[in-house]
This record gives structure tokens, C-alpha cells and sequence, in this order.
């Protein structure tokens, strides 16, 4: 009899009632979160520090990882590589955490990305840019994963709903920072898969405070499309020099960096009938019941209410960055069965359809961000909101 | 298509020269006065532009007296950047001076970040023009205003300074301040006015820019670099010469940008500079601006 | 040589052994934050030459470290191992074109001048940004190779990057003290003071200043070329104008010409800085309140001694005035 009350015991913990799930047990697991929540990705990176703390209470109340809580210590990276650098290393050498979570622009993750994959910290980014996943001149990525769609993914959805528009002349528009070089690079790349004819290219300083000449001479080139790639507002007065222009104007589409409450606000009249990729987090309502996000991106989005943090940093494509980190971890850790970090890198490389904010991630070797097309959609904008793209 | 390029370097170009032309005449009348370089130039512009959207968001604003607010406010602005910089160190290094100004343009930087957050603010229109269309030139409403602000701000300010007693204090303290002290004029007093001066101006440009970008925290320092830029092709010397040099710099830039490309713009416009600098005569150590 | 220890000297035998300890006994980690500093203290340094020597302001600083960095990277992918030859050109490098850009510009007034090296800087960024198949453009490169030393092997780790780096810094404070004590530097001086006395006293003094200028950009280029190695990764927004300006700000504070003070406030005043993490977006105000609290501070000191009846009349702003 002694055994089998053993066994209940441990299906009744495996399971988690609550009441034993909240005196979750042992030593938490110790994850680093690094997120800029001050300076100029700090737009970003505070709403992701809120849901992190949001999802790690969700996990916890849920009874935790393998049984035990998890604890998710929180540094500010004030969006500067050098201040990251320095905090993950505070976090692997003093803090002995298992894994890392963020941090939140390209430049800050390609400095922890050569410290993390030396010390064999599985890190599991929220950035923007390739470069950190790309391998090449840009060094191995065995320990580094990365939550938001491919730059890539997001070329390749434009170019599908291009296509199918029958538009195959180009002009693209490029932020001269990293985000909008690597766009640059992968719409350039990828053009002649997809038969698209690049005619005129241009780029722009994303602080800057008008483009009307860059603008006016992609016109000139007489493209049926122009592709503006940036983060943050200058996408917005792109779009506005673009829609000051006279006569015959291009359709204007944005990269998947711009879907948001902002765009809209800034841009105003000029943002109607531009169109760009985003998460489905921008269209709840238009998913399919069969869309096997539906119900994640529909929960998540009434905890980011109930939480207030939408009152905070209204919803916005890159919301839920965070919590998908969180899930493959969370993944990852039961798959490993162990909280090691050599049997979490292994485990997470071999996540398949883990259904999170962003999309399903099926991870493999050479891909570590496991995004595809399809968990992306074409967003235009019609009344001054988002609808789906036809 | 050549007539067009050009209609559209005029529009583009004229709609930044202008505001670069007003925050060129600011700095120029601080160098002038005080031989200072203000860094905290554009911090003046974002700072009278923040709390003018905040006004406008709060009254009801019509234009004569959101103009008028404008002028008011930056005219405080101006008067309390003295204050803080200058004005408690008038008998340090320019240097220190200097420095001191970079760090008010931090500070203010900052109050804007605490005050009215980092989600950068669009100003509404406050001085509705009609757009218009000379032949094939189309200035856009925003184009205009800004044009119309910047012009009159320079009428005034030339008549000011030319033909009121105030005016011509200040032209006597750039001149030569120990000469001026012996005619009896208060060089500190015109110092803090030419800065209030310049407070003004910017608040200026701050309404002909809010409605054509956006203001954010972290647009000073390139808006000010503008100025700097603008005030040294001017050569410091007059308000109109200063403008005007504002005005090149936006026609050049949207020039570089559709003869050559976006990527190049800024290597060749220093470029350029820097030729003209060490190119240019009376540029000498000695060259005080007159 | 006399065994008396003048008290510029002991200060900077004291503010390196102070240094050294703090070296010795910080973990790895900490010592990161520590070099980063030192990094940024080596560029105050150097345009301690330019501007505290020859009396010429230089908003370049940024884009001579940066121009150290890349070309030490770049160097080293295609010569690997071949350290002991790459760092001492790029450095000679530095100096040559620090040396010669600086010769057309010398006779520019302060604000003049202020552009022109401010127009370098941000023509390094562009020219970075536009070369984008070597550079890595906006993105930045990631540095594979590790400095070598025959003998030595390869150079890595925090300690052994601290100590690099406080060695540079000592060779640089030596070969200020050096020069500021020898014909040259008095000349500098002399330029410093009175440029027009000085160039009628038969001083050639472009080529003096475009020699401090050099040694600036040599210094600069250094720092570069260590934080590179040391860092693992680069891009153009590490050396941008803001690098320049800091550097510009910290000398100011501690005092153009004397060697150790400036190199104290960074230090002391970048720790302090590091240390408002806690204050989140409100950190760009304290940092520009405690800079300006700094800046009054050095100046008040600096007023207290002269009497009353000086101040009263130096109450004019007048166009030049002894650092």
C-alpha cells in the first residue's frame, strides 16, 4: 500500500493543485532577465519587463518549472552594449543564474551573445535584428536563441502578399542602423526568389526629422511598391513624406518593426492604406477558431489588460516578445527534465510546435527562432485602424 | 524630370533650411555676445515646443496667441538657460562655460524624459496657412509656415537690432564688451538677453517643426549640430547672412540627397564644411564677428 | 635627477597605486565596468595633449579610438598573430593622420575649431556606416582575434586587459609629463597662452600643435585598439560624438593641463554614474545635474583664492581667457 500512496502523491504534485503548487518547493530556478528599460529601446524593452514579471508569475501560480519556482532576476541595461555586457556577466558570475532572458536591441545582444556563448549560457534573446542567429562573420549561435520573427520571415510575408498583389517593382527605404542594414541586406537577398525587381534604394538617418527628398527620389524610379524599414517614429514620417507627395503615389509598406498604437497616432491621414507584417497580436479577432494561436494570443492579451499594462504601454507588436522567451524556456526545462544548462540548450534546439504570442516555434540546429510565414499576418490600415491586409 | 527634381529639392530644402536658419541665428547671437558654442540650443526647441503642445492640449490655443505663448515662454527659457550656464560662471573658462551648456542640454534632456515621457509628441498646426503653388514650386502648408515664421523672425530681429537702443547694446557688447562696459551698458544684461533672444527663436522653430516631424527627447543634439553647422557657413556675422546660410544647408542637404544618396549625405556635407572652414579667409583666430 | 618627488608626480604615483589595488582585488566582473572606464580615462588623456598642451579644443577623440579599433580588427583578420606588428603601425598611423588634419585646422578659432574635429568624428561614423562589407556598417563586427604577444601568448581576461590598459595610461601620463617639462611642451604652452606672442617668438606652431594633435590621436587610437581586443565587439555608436564630448566634459572638469585630476573625475564620477541604475529614466537628469554640480564645483574652487576686487572687474565675459 506504502507505494502506491508514494505514486498518488506524485501525480497529485506532477499535476499541481494549487494549494500544493504554491508552496512550490526547493531552490527556484534562476533566470537572468535583461531588458532596456531606460534610453531609446526602452519603448520596448519596459512593456517586456512587465510581462516577464507577468508570465513568471503565471508559471509559478501554475506550479513552476520540474516542480520548483521560478525566479527571474531583472537588470536595466539602459540600452547601451557596453551596461549589458556588464550585467550579464554580473548575472552568470554572481548571480550563478541557469539562463538568460533578453536582452532587448541588436547592439546589446551582439556584445552578451560573444560572452554568452563562450561561458555556455543558454540565452534566449528578444532582439530585433539577425545578426545574433546568423552565424558567418557574426560567430556561432549554438547557446543563443531569439523570440521575434526573422528579419528574413518578415521580407519573405511582404513579398508573398506582394506577389499575390501582382506588384513586383520595387523601391526600398532603409533605417542606417542595424535594423534597417539588415533589412536592406534580406530585402535585397531575397528579391529574386520571389521575383521582385528592386529599382531604386535609399536610406535615412532614423533620428532624423524629414525625408521628403529620399522619399521623392524613390518616386522618381516609378515603383509600384516602396518597403520602409525602421523602428520607432521615423518610420511614421516616412510614411507621412510619402503621402505629401504629389501626383502617382507608391503603395507604402512598412517592415514589421512599426505595427502599433504610435504609428497610427503619429502618422494620422498618411498612414491610411499603408500595409506591413506584425504579430498576430495586432488581429486577435480576425484569427480562425482552427488557428492554433487563437487561444494563447486571445489570453495573453486579457492578462496584459487585467495586469494594466495595457493603461501603460498599449498593445503593440512586440508585446509579447518576452513571454514567448519565457515559454520555450519553460519548454525546454521539461523537456530537459533538469535545470542544467547543457541539457536546456539541447532541449530547447529540439523544441517542436511550441505555441506562443509570435507564432508556433519549431526550433532545429540551424534555426534558432523557429518562425515561419505563417505566424505572421499582413496588417493594413483602414479608418485609422488595423485591419487584415486582402 | 530635371525641373521637377528641382521643385522638390526647393520644397524639401526650404522647409528645413528654415528651421535650421532659426536655430543658426540663436546660436550666432550667443556666440556673438558671449563667445559661447550653446550645445543646449536644440534642447531650447524641444523644451518650448513640449510645453507648448502641453498648452495647447490644455487651452483652446488661436494663433496670435500661441505665437504669443511661444515668444513668451522661449523668451523664459532663454533667460533661465543664462541663468543656469553663463550667468554662475561668468569668469570661468569658456570652456567650463562650454561644458556647462553640455551639461544643461543633459539636464533638460532629461527633464523632457521625466515630464512628458520618451513617446515623441506631434504638435499640431497652430498657424494654418493655405499650401501654394508658384508655377511649378509647391511649398506645403507646413513648408510655408515654417518659411513665414522664419522670415518675420528675422525681420524683427534685424530691426531690433539695428534700430532699438536694446538692440544696438547688444551689437556693442559683441563688438567689444570692455568698450561697451565704458559707455555704460550692462554686457551680463546683454548676454542673458541675447540667450532669451535665441530662447525665442527656437521656440519659433520648435512651431514650424513640431507639425512637419515630431518632437522627441533625443532631437536636440542633432537639431543644435544643425544650427552650429548653419551658423558657420553664415559666418556668424549677420542675422540675414546666418539664415541664409540655414537655408543653404537644408537646400544642400535635400540636394545631396537626390543627386547622390541618403548614405553619403553627411560625409559630404562635413566634408564640405570642413573645406570651407580651412579654405575660407578671415577665418583666423582673430576673426570676431562683427 | 633629484630624489625629491614633485607633487604632480606623487599624486599620479598615488592615483596608480590606488588604481592597482582596486585592480588586484575586484572580481572579474566588477573589473569589467572598471576598464570600461579606463577606456573612456585614456581618451581623456589623450586630448589632454591637444587641449591641455597645445590649447586646442578637438571633438575628435571618438573617431581617432574608433579609428584604432577598426583598423587593429580589420588588420588582425588578414594577419592574425602578427599583434606585435599591427598595434605599433596603427597607432603610427593614428598619429600621422591625427598629425595631419590637424595642420590645415590649427589656425581655426576655438568654435571653428570645435566643428571641424566635430566634422571628423562624424565623418568616421559615416564613412563606417557606408563601408558596410568591411566595417559590418551599423551592425558592427564581432573581433574573433585576441591581441598576441611572442612569448606571452595570446592576451585575454579582465585582469590582464586592466593592467594593459593602466599601462597605456602610464606610458601616456609619462610622455605628458615628459613633454610638458621639455622644450616642445613649454612651446605648447606658449602657443596655449598667447598664440600670436608665441608665433612671433619665431615657434612654428602648426607644426608644434599638429605634433600634440598626433599624440592625441596616437593615445585615442591605442584606447581603441584595447577595447576592440578587449570587448570581443564593435560599432560605430562606441565611438560616436558622445564619446568625444565625454571626454571633453570629464577634462574640463578636472582641469585642462593637470594630469591626474581629470583622470580622477572619470573614475570617480563615471562609478557614481553607473551606480544611478536605480534611478531608471530619471538617470539622464541626474547625470546632467551631478555633471553641472562638477563643473561648478571645479570653478568655485578655482575663484575662491582671487580677491574680491578682481572679480569685480572681470565681470565681463571677454573673448579669450587663460584656461
Amino acid at each position: 500500500m506504502f507505494p502506491r500512496i508514494l505514486i498518488v502523491l506524485a501525480v497529485l504534485f506532477l499535476c499541481g493543485t494549487p494549494a500544493l503548487a504554491a508552496e512550490a518547493t526547493g531552490d527556484p530556478i534562476l533566470v537572468g532577465g535583461l531588458f532596456a528599460q531606460s534610453g531609446p529601446a526602452a519603448f520596448v524593452g519596459t512593456p517586456s519587463r512587465l510581462v516577464a514579471e507577468m508570465t513568471v508569475n503565471k508559471i509559478n501560480a501554475a506550479g513552476g518549472i520540474l516542480g520548483r519556482p521560478l525566479k527571474l532576476i531583472i537588470h536595466d541595461t539602459e540600452s547601451n552594449p557596453d551596461v549589458a555586457l556588464r550585467l550579464a556577466r554580473q548575472l552568470v558570475e554572481a548571480e550563478n543564474v541557469l539562463a538568460i532572458i533578453g536582452p532587448t536591441s541588436t547592439g546589446e545582444g551582439l556584445a552578451v551573445k560573444k560572452y554568452t556563448e563562450e561561458k555556455k549560457v543558454p540565452t534566449i534573446m528578444t532582439v530585433g535584428g539577425d545578426p545574433v542567429i546568423a552565424g558567418g562573420n557574426f560567430g556561432p549561435f549554438t547557446w543563443t536563441f531569439k523570440t521575434p520573427q526573422r528579419t528574413s520571415t518578415a521580407v519573405e510575408k511582404i513579398y508573398d502578399h506582394l506577389k499575390a498583389k501582382g506588384v513586383t517593382s520595387l523601391a526600398v527605404m532603409t533605417a542606417k542602423d542595424a535594423f534597417g542594414q539588415d533589412g536592406l541586406n534580406h530585402l535585397k537577398n531575397l528579391a529574386g526568389k520571389y521575383g521582385m525587381e528592386i529599382m531604386a534604394e535609399e536610406t535615412f538617418d532614423p533620428k532624423g526629422t524629414d525625408f521628403s527628398a529620399q522619399a521623392f527620389k524613390l518616386a522618381t524610379a516609378s515603383p509600384k511598391a516602396v518597403i520602409i524599414w525602421t523602428i520607432g517614429p521615423a518610420g511614421a514620417i516616412a510614411a507621412k513624406n510619402f503621402a505629401a507627395l504629389p501626383g502617382n503615389k507608391p503603395l507604402v509598406v512598412e517592415c514589421h518593426g512599426q505595427p502599433g498604437p504610435e504609428f497610427l497616432q503619429l502618422a494620422g491621414p498618411a498612414a491610411e492604406g499603408v500595409i506591413m507584417p506584425a504579430t498576430k497580436l495586432m488581429a486577435p479577432d480576425s484569427l480562425p477558431a482552427a488557428d492554433p494561436q487563437a487561444a494563447v494570443v486571445k489570453a495573453f492579451i486579457a492578462d496584459y489588460d487585467k495586469e494594466g499594462i495595457q493603461a501603460k504601454f498599449p498593445l503593440n507588436t512586440h508585446s509579447g516578445y518576452a513571454y514567448d522567451a519565457l515559454i520555450l524556456l519553460q519548454a525546454g526545462l521539461q523537456k530537459a527534465g533538469k535545470a542544467d544548462p547543457a541539457a536546456l540548450r539541447d532541449a530547447l534546439e529540439s523544441l517542436t510546435g511550441v505555441v506562443g504570442v509570435s507564432g508556433v516555434f519549431t526550433i532545429t540546429p540551424e534555426d534558432h527562432n523557429g518562425l515561419t510565414t505563417d505566424s505572421m499576418v499582413m496588417l493594413e490600415v483602414k479608418d485609422g485602424a488595423y485591419a487584415v491586409a486582402k | 524630370m530635371v525641373i521637377q527634381y528641382l521643385a522638390q529639392i526647393v520644397n524639401s530644402g526650404l522647409a528645413l533650411g528654415a528651421v535650421y536658419g532659426l536655430m543658426a541665428i540663436g546660436f550666432a547671437l550667443i556666440f556673438n555676445s558671449s563667445r559661447l558654442i550653446n550645445f543646449a540650443q536644440g534642447e531650447l526647441l524641444l523644451i518650448g515646443g513640449l510645453t507648448l503642445h502641453s498648452l495647447t492640449q490644455a487651452l483652446h490655443l488661436p494663433p496670435l496667441a500661441a505665437l504669443a505663448a511661444a515668444a513668451i515662454f522661449g523668451y523664459l527659457l532663454g533667460h533661465a538657460l543664462y541663468a543656469s550656464t553663463l550667468g554662475v560662471s561668468i569668469n570661468a573658462s569658456p570652456l567650463r562655460q562650454l561644458m556647462l551648456t553640455v551639461a544643461a542640454s543633459l539636464c533638460w534632456q532629461g527633464v523632457a524624459i521625466v515630464v512628458w515621457g520618451k513617446n515623441p509628441v506631434m504638435l499640431p498646426q497652430l498657424l494654418p496657412l493655405p499650401p501654394v503653388r508658384l508655377g511649378l514650386v509647391f511649398l506645403s502648408q507646413d513648408t510655408l509656415t515654417a518659411l513665414v515664421l522664419a522670415l518675420a523672425s528675422v525681420f524683427f530681429l534685424s530691426a531690433f537690432l539695428s534700430s532699438t537702443r536694446t538692440g544696438r547694446a547688444i551689437r556693442a557688447v559683441s563688438m567689444n564688451p570692455v568698450a561697451a562696459r565704458l559707455q555704460g551698458i550692462r554686457p551680463g544684461q546683454c548676454h542673458a538677453l541675447s540667450f532669451a533672444l535665441a530662447g525665442v527663436l527656437a521656440a519659433m522653430a520648435a512651431m514650424a517643426v513640431g507639425p512637419q516631424t515630431m518632437l522627441r527627447y533625443d532631437m536636440g543634439l542633432g537639431l543644435g549640430l544643425k544650427g552650429f553647422v548653419a551658423a558657420t557657413i553664415g559666418g556668424y556675422a549677420s542675422v540675414p547672412r546666418v539664415f541664409l546660410g540655414g537655408v543653404a544647408l537644408g537646400l544642400a542637404e535635400a540636394a545631396l540627397v537626390l543627386l547622390l544618396s541618403g548614405e553619403l549625405k553627411e560625409t559630404v556635407t562635413y566634408i564640405l564644411l570642413i573645406g570651407l572652414l580651412v579654405l575660407a579667409p578671415g577665418k583666423q583666430e582673430t576673426a570676431h564677428p562683427a | 635627477m633629484t630624489l625629491a618627488i614633485t607633487k604632480g608626480a606623487r599624486n599620479a604615483l598615488v592615483f596608480f597605486a590606488i588604481l592597482a589595488t582596486v585592480g588586484f582585488f575586484l572580481p572579474d566582473y566588477r573589473l569589467l565596468v572598471v576598464n570600461q572606464h579606463l577606456f573612456l580615462a585614456l581618451n581623456v588623456l589623450a586630448l589632454n595633449f591637444c587641449l591641455g598642451l597645445g590649447g586646442q579644443i578637438s571633438l575628435a577623440q571618438g573617431g581617432m579610438a574608433g579609428i584604432g579599433a577598426y583598423a587593429s580588427v580589420i588588420a588582425h583578420s588578414h594577419f592574425p598573430q602578427a599583434s606585435v606588428i599591427v598595434v605599433p603601425v596603427v597607432v603610427l598611423a593614428a598619429f600621422g593622420f591625427a598629425a595631419a588634419v590637424s595642420r590645415p585646422m590649427e589656425r581655426l578659432g576655438e568654435g571653428f575649431l570645435a566643428m571641424a574635429t566635430l566634422g571628423v568624428s562624424l565623418i568616421f561614423t559615416n564613412v563606417v556606416l557606408t563601408m558596410g562589407e568591411v566595417t559590418g556598417g551599423s551592425a558592427g563586427l564581432m573581433v574573433d582575434s585576441r591581441l598576441y604577444v611572442p612569448g606571452l601568448g595570446e592576451l585575454s581576461g579582465d585582469r590582464t586587459f586592466f593592467f594593459l590598459f593602466l599601462s597605456v595610461m602610464a606610458c601616456g601620463c609619462w610622455m605628458f609629463a615628459a613633454l610638458k617639462d621639455s622644450r616642445p611642451g613649454r612651446a605648447l604652452l606658449a602657443c596655449k597662452d598667447d598664440p600670436l606672442a608665441a608665433s612671433s617668438c619665431g615657434i612654428d606652431r602648426a607644426a608644434l600643435r599638429s605634433l600634440s594633435f598626433g599624440l592625441g590621436g596616437a593615445v585615442s587610437a591605442m584606447a581603441g585598439v584595447l577595447h576592440a581586443h578587449y570587448g570581443g565587439f564593435i560599432n560605430p555608436e562606441q565611438f560616436s560624438l558622445e564619446l568625444s564630448l565625454k571626454a571633453l566634459l570629464f577634462l574640463v572638469i578636472g582641469g585642462p593641463g593637470n594630469l591626474v585630476r581629470p583622470l580622477a573625475a572619470v573614475m570617480i564620477l563615471e562609478t557614481v554614474m553607473s551606480g544611478m541604475q536605480f534611478l531608471g529614466e530619471a538617470r539622464t537628469l541626474a547625470h546632467g545635474l551631478l555633471l553641472t554640480a562638477a563643473l561648478l564645483a571645479g570653478y568655485w574652487r578655482s575663484i575662491r583664492p582671487i580677491p574680491m576686487l578682481t572679480i569685480a572687474a572681470r565681470s565681463v565675459a571677454p573673448g579669450r581667457k587663460p584656461m
